[in-house]
């Protein structure tokens, strides 16, 4: 089977200006299969959404190829056929940028339907508009129709947004930061109904988050990247990274993220970090991206860039030490 | 309910918006009072350019609503039957220019490439070659004697600056969320454009459709007084020029009315366009509705 | 009198916001006590009233909202609502600052970091001489972990989003102030840059004894900063008391479904469910007990009769007819 989308060797420089390029992305190889979940975990700036408009078909890397169903989709005789186009689709973080504010959601559902000639008909286009809104829990959905998107709540738009991805029977829908913008006691529910288009319809998802929580819960069994500064510095099934991170950057994450529980949570921890800076674009440090602020930082740290390596099976990161401690769980110090 | 083919409904939501907004149904009354005096207003009232040097310069009476010109001749009259030809000329040469710009703006920031190159050069020509002279040249070559070509010619030349701007705002849309879903969903550009770009542009589109409807009414007066087109007595920009600078009208006390009853109406037709345009961006965008 | 316990007492604080519709109760006749010396979080949903609350306090309403009459905001004994426009001048940055939320822009850019600060002290009329106020200055600075050198020098785009955070905590702090609210101060920050800051807060709490408040929807921030809770929804009070006692033993079914819809890194996720249902139109609440359409222990009482707040022992109080039932 050939995965939906594939990433070889795929780096993405942008020309600042005249004199500095900006290196985004670092020699990225990623395969989704058909129905998998998949994370793409990392700070700002890390490069997973240039990752994701990527595997979106609308930027061009500076090297590498991209794959869809095995059709490298930027050669030159390449030409998009409608049902390559429309493989994979998107949900955006702001909901309110990625609905057009001055139609209804009404309209905005219909003009695909009608396009794409799915419905024929006002009859039927309503019909058809009213199922999608269900199936995404927007009940009545008469209620919504002729709502603009400035008169539903962040949680609801995004519900529409993702109803919308799906109107073409899309294999993969890449998800940036879906649940970034909704209020957190929400956010499973939004998490919760893309699991049952997953699990029903079969879609996969690349899902692009820094909430290790929320990709925890939405990734189950798939897995996950984690990336630093245009690198993959770990990478392998979730739940086997989040037991047993090993690269230094994912225990720092791991450390930062607090829980529920306000005793453990008021514990006093040290991040395993040398220094909070991230790298600028002006001072790129030598070697490995993360040696300033790594705690355990060598001397051949600084002279070359690390390859992923295997640790076990899929699990592989991106490191020379094998003195990196394991991590506690809870003892954060 | 909004169906988006069925007009009838949406005319009378957008009358309704329209009537919430206090300017903007003032600004429709204003509209709709020019409107009718420039349709019905000739055939209802006479024009008597009849001279009468006696009774020159009269302020406001029963006889004569706004008083007389330099000739006796009744000001109200000559408004009504000027209004004919400025409105058709500022409506005609706002639309022209609009509809050119907005093609021409819209497909270059959304197509790109060469084609938006060929454009965007196209556009600085026009830009940089300065207007008059070549107007002047038109109008020897071409005989502009009715108001649709005259509007035409003044169109040619207040559609650059607009396209110009549509596209840098198409251009910034362009990387709007929204936009790039519709191009992952295949949709065609006709729709990119029509449905989803234009109209977050209209309010600007309004208010630059405002500036080219004023624009002409003056452009109109210079280029009457060039001697390119017919004089046309009556234009309200030229009855201003007469009272102003040729008649002396603005050394006789009595004459005030001469003098700003053409002002006053370009300036109330103006004021009501802008009115009116304010609910229109209500129309366009929902969330501006209070 | 002033209060020598609570630094802050609310009684029946009403702001509704005037809209085409009708009026939209953002704060629903509300009663609440401000603990001196305490970190207190006050957590819910967005629509919840918890940003209008904040911003009676620090008189930053927008012109459409409406407070009640017989609203008071007591700060050390003082009524905020009767104060006239000097004296809340001199309330506002003295006695009580305010960190606002996505904060790292509200910085000039076109003025200097330490011409900043120096600008606030001279607003205030403190009297002091500018070397002491570098001193005073380099000190808030040292506090949230920024090297004075660097930063006073800088124009706010030359700082990363953390550390212009940091600047304007350093920045509330600059007067002295007796009270400190936060409203979301980390959004928009990296999850090791928030780690951070909420250390920072977290000694800047202990260090100076100072009254905070947190205003957020963000669970684990409470649990990580707060002694005190107080859970709102839907402009009224559900439930507060100490943390341990609300993430514990919660005596309100909203907020352990609060709890239990947060997804954690460590814990079964098949325990995890959200909230059914989603939060009410402020314009048409439900009558009686405003979360009664999606609680599950719902009973007749519940949609005709409004819970008031009940002391469940300790300081322990929740807004709950059922709350009996509901003990594990």
């Amino acid at each position: 089977m050939m995965p939906v989308v594939e990433l070889r060797h795929v780096n993405m420089e942008f020309q600042l200006d005249r004199k500095r390029r900006f290196t985004a992305l670092r020699d990225i190889n990623l395969e989704i299969n058909e129905g998998e979940i998949t994370a793409i975990v990392g700070e700002s700036g890390c490069g997973k959404s240039t990752i994701g408009r990527i595997c979106l078909g609308v930027l061009k890397p500076t090297m590498g190829a991209v794959f869809y169903n095995g059709r490298y989709i930027w050669d030159s005789g390449f030409s998009w056929d409608k049902p390559t186009r429309c493989m994979v689709q998107v949900v955006h973080q702001d909901s309110y940028a990625s609905l057009n504010p001055l139609r209804t959601i009404y309209q905005t559902l219909s003009d695909i339907l009608r396009f794409h000639k799915i419905t024929r008909g006002d009859k039927d286009t309503r019909s058809k508009v009213k199922s999608l809104l269900e199936v995404v829990g927007l009940t009545p959905p008469e209620y919504f129709l002729d709502k603009y998107p400035f008169q539903l709540s962040g949680g609801q738009r995004q519900r529409v947004s993702i109803t919308r991805a799906t109107i073409l029977n899309p294999k993969l829908i890449i998800a940036d930061e879906p649940v970034s913008a909704v209020d957190a006691s929400l956010r499973l529910s939004i998490l919760d109904l893309m699991l049952r288009l997953n699990k029903e319809f079969g879609i996969a998802f690349l899902y692009i988050t820094h909430d290790l929580a929320t990709a925890r819960y939405f990734v189950r069994d798939g897995r996950m990247i984690v990336m630093y500064f245009g690198s993959v510095v770990e990478e392998g099934r979730i739940r086997e990274l989040i037991d047993n991170p090993r690269h230094p950057y994912l225990h720092a994450l791991l450390s930062a993220m607090s829980t529920s529980d306000p005793s453990k949570a008021k514990r006093k921890r040290e991040l395993p970090l040398k220094s909070l800076d991230m790298p600028t674009v002006d001072n790129l440090p030598s070697g490995c991206l993360f040696n300033p602020r790594c705690p355990y930082a060598d001397e051949i740290c600084e002279k070359e860039f690390p390859q992923l390596s295997t640790i076990e099976g899929e699990h592989r990161i991106s490191c020379y030490l094998d003195r990196v401690p394991r991590w506690e769980k809870h003892s954060r110090n | 309910m909004i169906m988006p083919r069925n007009t009838g409904k949406r005319l009378l939501e957008s009358f309704t918006i329209i009537k919430h907004n206090r300017r903007a149904f003032f600004g429709l009354c204003v509209l709709v009072f020019f409107i009718l005096m420039a349709t019905a207003g000739p055939v209802v009232i006479p024009l008597d350019m009849s001279q009468d040097f006696l009774m020159r310069f009269q302020g406001p009476s029963w006889a004569h609503i706004l008083g007389t010109d330099f000739a006796g001749r009744d000001i109200f009259q000559q408004l009504v039957h000027g209004s004919t030809d400025v409105l058709t000329i500022a409506f005609a040469t706002a639309f022209f220019g609009s509809f050119i710009a907005v093609l021409v703006g819209l497909s270059a920031g959304l197509v790109g490439g060469k084609f938006d190159m060929l454009m965007m050069r196209i556009i600085d020509i026009f830009l940089t070659v300065p207007n008059f002279p070549i107007m002047i040249i038109f109008a020897s070559i071409f005989r502009i004697n009715d108001p649709i070509s005259f509007a035409l010619v003044l169109a040619a030349w207040s559609w650059p600056g607009l396209a110009r701007a549509l596209r840098a705002q198409v251009l910034s849309l362009k990387h709007k969320e929204f936009v790039e879903v519709s191009r992952v969903m295949a949709m065609p550009y006709r729709h990119i454009m029509f449905k989803e770009a234009l109209p977050g542009l209209m309010p600007y589109l309004m208010i630059n459709f405002i500036d080219m409807a004023r624009g002409a009414i003056t452009a109109s007066v210079g280029i009457m007084l060039l001697g390119l087109v017919p004089l046309s007595v009556t234009n309200w920009g030229m009855m201003l020029n007469f009272a102003t600078f040729q008649t002396g009208a603005i050394y006789v006390p009595s004459a005030l009315s001469y003098l700003l009853s053409p002002m006053l109406a370009i300036i109330l037709f103006q004021y009501g366009l802008i009115c009116f345009a304010s609910g229109v961006e209500e129309i366009f965008d929902p969330r501006l509705r209070s | 009198m002033p209060d020598t316990e609570h630094i802050l007492r609310i009684k029946d604080l009403r702001v509704e916001y005037r809209v085409r519709e009708g009026f939209v109760k953002s704060v629903d006749d509300i009663d609440l006590d401000i603990e001196k010396g305490k970190f207190t979080a006050i957590i819910g949903e967005s629509g919840c009233g918890k940003s209008t609350l904040n911003n009676v306090i620090m008189d930053i309403l927008s012109p459409n909202a409406v407070i009640g009459k017989n609203s008071r905001v007591f700060f050390n004994g003082e009524d905020l609502l009767k104060l006239d426009r000097e004296r809340l001048r001199q309330f506002r940055w003295r006695k009580a600052a305010m960190v606002f939320q996505a904060a790292q822009n509200a910085l000039n850019p076109l003025l200097k970091v330490s011409e900043q600060f120096l600008d606030v002290i001279e607003d205030h009329e403190t009297g002091e001489k500018k070397r002491e106020s570098l001193q005073r200055i380099n000190k808030l600075l040292e506090l949230v972990k920024l090297d004075s050198r660097r930063v006073l020098s800088s124009y706010p785009h030359e700082l990363s989003g953390g550390m212009r955070q940091r600047t304007i905590i350093a920045l509330a702090l600059v007067l002295d102030p007796e009270f400190l609210i936060l409203d979301e101060p980390t959004t928009a920050l990296d999850i090791i840059t928030q780690s951070y800051i909420f250390d920072i807060l977290t000694d800047i709490h202990n260090r100076l004894g100072l009254t905070m408040a947190l205003v957020t929807h963000d669970i684990s921030a409470a649990a990580r900063l707060a002694d005190n809770v107080v859970v709102m929804y839907a402009g009224k009070i559900m439930e507060t008391g100490d943390i341990h006692s609300i993430f514990n033993s919660s005596r309100h079914p909203y907020s352990r479904g609060l709890l239990n819809a947060m997804p954690s890194i460590e814990g079964e996720t098949v325990k995890k469910k959200p909230i059914p249902g989603s939060p009410p139109d402020l314009l048409n609440k439900p009558p009686g007990c405003v979360f009664h359409p999606r609680c599950g222990l719902a009973g007749e009482i519940c949609a005709k009769e409004e819970p008031g707040l009940e002391d469940t022992g300790g300081g322990h109080k929740t807004a709950c007819h059922k709350w009996r039932e509901a003990l594990p």
